[in-house]
């Protein structure tokens, strides 16, 4: 074919073709179906030789696995990938984030919209009730999470962060026992393996990507204008509270309780929610690539550059500049090869500090609470509390500045040798760190009577992280083919040394606001520091084989010891088995090959562990309270005082989860529909929890393994399918993933007696916090006196805080129980577009009336409140009657202010289906490539969260677990373009 | 061929155990984070000695002191009254032992006993230089005093107890509890030996160092145990020390006041070292100016009618140590008059205090001395003018006369009255002055809003969690 023109040949059976009449700068692209698709410019020629090469079938790609590679077709293990090339153009802030809806089994959760926050990633379902539920995520052989919940990392940025989507080569996420096996103790949880891209060989290929976004919040919820606030506040007052006689108690507003209908202006009327957090919010985006070199030597060397800005008040911003450069070689012989990545990255992010919790309050704000006195100073309301919303002027935080620097380096070198035949010796090694610095600095101009939770006086405060990781890995693999059988061996250990230090004080009152950033100015308050170290030591190997790639089987084995268990437990073995079996190379099946081109069964099993626990629990220290905690006695000459570390458990260890797996491959005509079914079941025992001690001992709980049994039991589907030929002119590729999940409690003996007592339930889901939050069950109105009635859970007779404590309030898990996404990929010409759905049935979450306060009070409530309350007997209302915060008969306000607010009328759960992206590129024709010499090019535009249907109107993303008053997932529209050169 | 693979195989699993021998334990081996120690090598140097006993009155004060147990304590007397949910149940009676709180500071209580063992376990064998034996004699007097104010409260609280006295955490797990009777010696013993190793003269403030600290807290536990002629002994110690000054009625709380005995250390938020909060009395609350005292409700915690009726027309504290806050949304403002004893309070406090007006905690004052001797007096029988004579003391403080009282069951009744007076919304005086005397059900089963009283409940229940956790333990009768 010449590019951009109809013209085109094929060859006789040698690969010989003649073209005529081709313009002497055209392109001709050379395709076939057992051969990779090259381009190649006639530049002047007539006659070229050509070399191609055979095209790998995408079942004998490499796949990744743990410490080594296989293929698609020989894998025992399940393992889901994404190419980079899919991802490469999401407008995302952190990489995890483009995988939801993605990957078969893997949930990814966004706990608040807050840009920087990381992602929570789930894969197939929590295995631990308190210690963890993240998987281990290894990027190019680096460890970089291990989640530790010792120290505060969130001062530390995600790492992950620091990863540019279009630096990903593939990310796989491995999960089952055989896949994970080989990880031990920290397999439990899934392993993710991102893998940044190679360098092209050959000519030096240099890519430039510059993108701009425009993001905005969606669902946010829209609250009463001033006629409506002030009306529902009129009614509030003309119906009073209830009492035994009568429903209707007038109570007369005063400027006390009622300034917003006395002292405020009547017409006045500010949108806090527009505010808020609608304010412009831009991202800019820039990526340069270079890379070439030959087998003997090649690099990469890639900046990129990115900022985002927040739509809260102030305009928030994250920025970010990463640096990667990779070098390989390659001896002569082939028999040693050298490989060094580094990847260094700087994050800062700046932003209004107490910013969400001050634009929180003050979106419930009166429409009519005045920003500004008359003589043109801030107007302070009393501020905002536990117990009600009474006004907060978010303006005043305007200098209240948070800053955090966060430096991040990841080094990784990897020696191999090819010792004889077959028998490959290899060092691995990588270092990272990553070092944090935060300042918070709350000016005099900042403190205010509103800030009822910070000391409201000036302060400087101060913290350091240090994370740093020194991982060497020596490994000997051997490989070998006996008459039918390939067999692969492999054999290392693992040194591992983890330190993290924290460093912070706080200073206050410096004297002058232009101080806040010292520490020797004003008063010491808080000077804390925290260090930790984990070593972990292991030994593992991996024996597979397969028998005319027909049979496979693989054993895998760990033995892990670790700094963090108890010396009585401190080693530990794992180990699992997989299998598969290649049917459709089977010679009964030959002849079916036309229809069914590729099946596969697989199974494998085996035990892996989860070691999330903080670090020295079995050591009794006695140490300085950690942050926040006790101050020192006053007028102690000693500096801090010295308390004792929590009670030491020499047993304590990992938690030891089995997991089996089932599942089956297919592929049909030609592989253009595939089609993956997975079952699985894990258990998980020797749960790490907090176990209760008599207080009487001077401990109350310590931490310890317990013989409970937590099971996860699932089905996952992945289909991709190729809906047109390969040789048309429209190309349309599907793909489509669907998972379960079923996650319970399966025994817990005597969770009464625990400290789970109130949270958890045999039988039930794990993560069912949201109802604990909202533990009274709401069951409608009372039409006479319009108080909202809840049931008496524990059926002593009366509604009481009683039946707060009675576990049975209990409707389902806050995780998806069935989710998945949808991708359309059509292309024609240069126009590629690709539509992403995401779905799932849906998670509880709080959604209510935009308040946790009772309606009627000084707080504005859901716009859709007006009109749907109680006003009269007879009422039938979907809302209660309103409450004036004037205190009545106990039984008569607590169904209002104690017990609705924190009901099941405040859950929702509903499925969703999200478009989740939606991005339209166009590549450049040829003839537009020459003149502007680029290899190639394209534009494109990607909006990503861009609608969400649910069945209901709500006034909040139903992704988002909690948080009523924030909104939704940023919707956000990005425009860019690609060069290489 | 197969030679070659088998050597090969023999090769990596040669590796393979070498690797896991090599692996020896050793390198596991982690130091202690630079940050904390064992708890044998905090006794072998003066500093974190020191840091050990600055944790044991942090507990002390934020813990043994809080403002929880003493709101608590207010609020199911006769004295305070608060419409807080989480206090509500407690008020009224409705204690169950599932409701929240309902084992008030069981737990917090023996923590700071945990630690005041594991001081005077380490102690006695510490060799840190500079660690005298009249030092070590000193620290261990304040542990043993913190030890025994600690089961005073318990005591008090849930009648029979287990006896924890040493540092052994599973052995401690388990015991049952030991006869009140027991813990009261055992509470004797403590004092008796703090008193003995202590001086007579007062060191710095807010440390537990002289004797008469020790002293106050024997004569009030002689007087919660009916041991009048020792409860006088022990006050007349004191009284006759001349250390301690009745101060004017509004300078009874300031820091400059001679008045307190045990007296912990004042923290404001405008300190520059707070985290923790020493606050022993449920406080007025000055509301910041233009804000509405509604947002305050949760802390709003009211003297009880019955309390406010009940002074005599000129008493002085009812002038100056009680406010009315336009707390708007109460509809009857006479029942929303607060305890105004302590004028800054901790928590909200958010200007500058003037200067001469800093307070502190006061615990143990002398005014409770004085009454507690006047009552100790009066049921002895033998000296009821010198029983007046105390008691009067603390009235023309109050701007009140002399009192009528003079015969011994009119004295006893009297000096109960005064305390009430004088005392209110302090350290759950009034609560444990009701349990002691026997005239809790009499006077609570009269209130309208304790609907559910039973005379058990002058102790407090157990928790099913602290059931579950020592099986050992059994059910505060009654409940």
């Amino acid at each position: 074919m010449v590019k951009g023109t109809s013209k085109g040949t094929t060859t006789d059976d040698n690969g010989n073709f003649t073209l005529t009449d081709v313009d002497k700068e055209a392109i001709l692209v050379i395709s076939g179906t057992n051969i990779e698709t090259v381009e190649i410019k006639v530049g002047g020629r007539t006659s070229l030789n050509i070399a191609t090469k055979i095209k790998v079938s995408d079942l004998d790609a490499a796949q990744l696995i743990g410490y080594g590679t296989t293929t698609k077709r020989l894998k025992t293990g399940t393992i889901a990938t994404i190419k980079g090339d899919e991802i490469k153009d999401r407008p995302v802030t952190s990489v995890i984030s483009a995988l939801q809806g993605k990957m078969a089994g893997v949930i990814i959760t966004n706990s608040n919209t807050s840009q920087g926050s990381a992602p929570d990633i789930l894969i197939r379902g929590q295995n631990s009730i308190t210690s963890g539920t993240n998987p281990l995520i290894i990027v190019d052989g680096v460890v970089v999470n291990e989640q530790t919940n010792s120290l505060r990392n969130n001062g530390g940025g995600n790492t992950l962060n620091f990863i540019n989507p279009a630096d990903i080569e593939t990310i796989d996420v491995l999960k089952d026992a055989d896949a994970t096996g080989i990880y031990g103790s920290r397999g439990t949880n899934g392993v993710i393996l991102i893998t940044t891209k190679k360098a092209t060989l050959g000519k030096n290929k240099f890519t430039a990507n510059v993108a701009t976004g425009w993001k905005s919040p969606t669902m946010t919820t829209k609250r009463m204008n001033t006629p409506q606030y002030l009306q529902m506040r009129k009614d509030a007052f003309a119906i009073g509270n209830a009492t035994a006689t009568s429903a209707i108690n007038p109570i007369t507003p005063t400027t006390i309780n009622a300034p917003d209908l006395l002292v405020y202006d009547q017409n006045a009327y500010i949108d806090f929610t527009k505010l808020g957090v609608q304010n412009p919010a831009p991202d800019y985006r820039v990526e340069l690539n270079f890379s070439g070199g030959t087998k003997a030597a090649n690099f990469v060397a890639a900046a990129n550059y990115y900022k985002s800005y927040d739509s809260y008040l102030f305009s928030p911003f994250l920025e970010r500049m990463t640096g990667r450069l990779q070098f390989n070689h390659a001896s002569f012989n082939n028999k040693f090869n050298l490989h060094i990545g580094t990847i260094i990255g700087r994050e800062n992010q700046n932003s209004v500090f107490n910013n969400t919790s001050a634009i929180s309050a003050a979106m419930v704000n009166a429409p009519n609470f005045p920003l500004y006195k008359n003589d043109g100073s801030l107007f302070l309301g009393p501020g905002y509390s536990n117990s009600g919303y009474w006004g907060y002027n978010p303006y005043v935080n305007e200098t209240a500045i948070a800053t955090s620097k966060t430096n991040n380096m990841l080094v990784n070198t990897d020696l191999s040798y090819a010792i004889i035949k077959g028998l490959v010796a290899k060092l691995g090694a990588s270092y990272m760190t990553q070092a944090t610095i935060n300042h918070q600095l709350y000016p005099s101009t900042a403190v205010n009577i509103q800030d009822l939770v910070q000391a409201p006086v000036p302060y400087g405060s101060h913290n350091n992280y240090l994370f740093s990781s020194v991982n060497i890995e020596p490994q000997l693999s051997y490989t070998r083919t006996i008459s039918k059988a390939n067999i692969a061996a492999l054999a290392g250990t693992t040194f591992l040394d983890k330190k993290r230090e924290f460093m912070g004080a706080k200073v206050s009152n410096p004297g002058n606001d232009g101080l806040l950033g010292s520490l020797a100015a004003g008063q010491p308050t808080t000077g804390t520091s925290e260090n930790t170290q984990e070593k972990f030591q292991s030994v593992f190997a991996r024996l597979s084989g397969d028998w005319d790639k027909k049979y496979v089987l693989n054993l895998s084995f760990r033995r892990d010891g670790s700094s963090r268990f108890g010396p009585n437990n401190r080693f530990a073995n794992f180990g699992s088995i997989g299998g598969a079996w290649i049917f459709t190379s089977e010679p009964f099946l030959k002849n079916m090959v036309s229809v069914l081109s590729f099946g596969k069964l697989r199974g494998s099993y085996g035990t892996t562990g989860n070691n999330n626990i903080a670090d020295y629990q079995y050591l009794g220290m006695v140490t300085t309270p950690a942050l926040a905690a006790s101050g020192a006695y006053p007028g102690y000459a000693y500096g801090g005082p010295l308390a004792p570390s929590s009670y030491p458990n020499a047993d304590v260890k990992w938690e030891t989860t089995t997991k089996r797996d089932i599942g089956m491959e297919l592929g049909f005509l030609k592989n253009r529909i595939q089609l993956t079914a997975t079952w699985y079941r894990s258990t998980t025992t020797d749960l790490l929890v907090s176990l209760p001690l008599a207080p009487q001992s001077g401990f109350s709980s310590y931490i310890g393994n317990f013989p409970g049994v937590v099971q996860n039991t699932g089905w996952e589907f992945e289909l991709a399918t190729q809906n047109l030929g390969a040789n048309k002119a429209v190309k349309w590729t599907t793909k489509f993933m669907l998972s379960n999940n079923k996650n319970i409690l399966k025994s817990y003996p005597n969770l009464a007696g625990s400290v789970y007592a109130k949270t958890l339930q045999e039988g039930r889901a794990l993560n069912s916090n949201i109802l604990f939050e909202m533990p009274y069950r709401f069951a409608g109105i009372n039409p006479d006196n319009g108080l909202p009635i809840t049931e008496d859970v524990n059926k002593d007779g009366v509604v009481n805080t009683n039946d707060y404590l009675v576990s049975s309030a209990w409707f389902g898990t806050a995780r998806p129980t069935l989710y998945g996404g949808l991708t359309n990929t059509v292309s024609y010409k240069g126009f590629t577009l690709d539509v992403f759905f995401q779905f799932s049935n849906g998670i509880f979450s709080k959604w209510n009336f935009g308040v946790t306060t009772p309606i009627g009070t000084q707080a504005n409530p859901a716009a859709d409140v007006t009109g749907n309350y109680w006003t009269k007997a007879g009422d039938v209302s979907k809302y209660p009657r309103l409450y004036t915060n004037t205190a009545g008969v106990a039984a008569y306000t607590n169904p209002i202010t104690q017990f609705y607010p924190y009901s099941t009328a405040g859950l929702y759960k509903g499925y969703y289906v999200r478009l989740k992206n939606l991005q339209l590129s166009y590549s450049l024709p040829a003839s537009l490539l020459t003149r502007i010499k680029a290899g190639n090019a394209s534009l494109f535009v990607s909006g990503e969260n861009l609608a969400v249907y649910t069945p209901e109107k709500l006034y909040k993303d139903p992704e988002i677990t909690s948080n009523p008053s924030a909104y939704g997932l940023m919707r956000n529209i990005t425009t860019g373009i690609r060069i290489d050169f | 061929m197969k030679k070659a693979f088998n050597k090969i195989m023999l090769a990596m699993v040669a590796f393979v155990l070498s690797s896991a021998i090599s692996s020896c334990k050793r390198y596991l081996d982690v130091p202690y984070p630079t940050n904390s120690i064992s708890t044998a090598s905090a006794f072998t140097t003066m500093g974190s000695i020191d840091g050990m006993m600055n944790e044991l009155y942090v507990y002390f004060g934020s813990v043994g002191n809080s403002v929880g147990l003493h709101r608590t304590l207010s609020a199911i007397a006769d004295d305070g009254y608060s419409p807080t949910t989480s206090l509500v149940d407690m008020q009224s009676n409705n204690t169950t032992p599932a409701i929240p709180n309902a084992a008030v500071d069981w737990a917090a209580t023996y923590s700071n006993i945990y630690w005041a063992n594991t001081m005077l376990e380490g102690i006695p064998g510490s060799t840190a230089p500079g660690f005298t034996n009249d030092k070590k004699k000193a620290y261990m007097a304040a542990a043993k005093t913190i030890r025994a104010y600690c089961y005073f409260q318990l005591v008090r609280l849930y009648g029979d107890v287990p006896l924890i006295t040493t540092g052994d955490v599973p052995a401690n797990a388990v015991k049952p509890r030991a006869a009140a009777a027991t813990i009261y010696a055992a509470i004797e013993k403590d004092l008796q030996e703090a008193i003995a190793d202590l001086p007579a003269t007062l060191g710095a403030k807010y440390f537990i160092n002289n004797k008469y600290i020790p002293q106050a807290v024997l004569a009030e536990v002689y007087l919660t145990q009916g041991k009048w002629a020792q409860a006088e002994a022990a006050a007349t110690d004191i009284i006759n020390s001349n250390k301690y000054q009745l101060m004017g009625i509004n300078d009874v709380f300031l820091q400059s006041s001679t008045e307190g005995i045990l007296v912990l250390a004042p923290v404001y938020s405008t300190n520059a070292a707070i985290s923790f909060k020493v606050s022993s009395i449920p406080f007025a609350i000055l509301f910041p100016d233009g804000a509405a005292a509604s947002i305050y409700e949760g802390l709003a915690f009211a003297l009880s009618p019955s309390l406010l009726n009940s002074f005599e027309t000129g008493d002085l504290r009812k002038t100056n140590w009680i406010v009315l806050k336009n707390a708007g949304n109460y509809s009857n403002p006479n029942n929303r008059m607060f305890a105004y004893k302590y004028k800054y309070s901790s928590n909200f406090y958010t200007g500058t205090i003037p200067a001469g007006k800093e307070e502190d905690n006061k615990i143990i004052r002398l005014a409770e001395i004085y009454l507690l001797r006047a009552e100790a007096k009066a049921q002895q029988g033998t000296d009821l003018t010198g029983a007046a004579a105390d008691l009067n003391k603390v009235r023309i403080r109050a701007g009140l006369g002399n009192t009528v009282a003079a015969t011994k069951a009119a004295l006893v009744d009297a000096v109960l009255e005064e305390r009430r007076h004088e005392l209110f919304f302090e350290c759950g005086y009034r609560w444990f002055d009701l349990v002691r005397t026997g005239k809790a059900n009499t006077v609570l089963s009269a209130l309208s809003y304790k609907i559910n009283w039973k005379p058990y409940m002058t102790l407090f229940p157990l928790t099913p969690a602290l059931l579950s956790t020592n099986p050992a333990l059994t059910q505060t009768p009654g409940y």
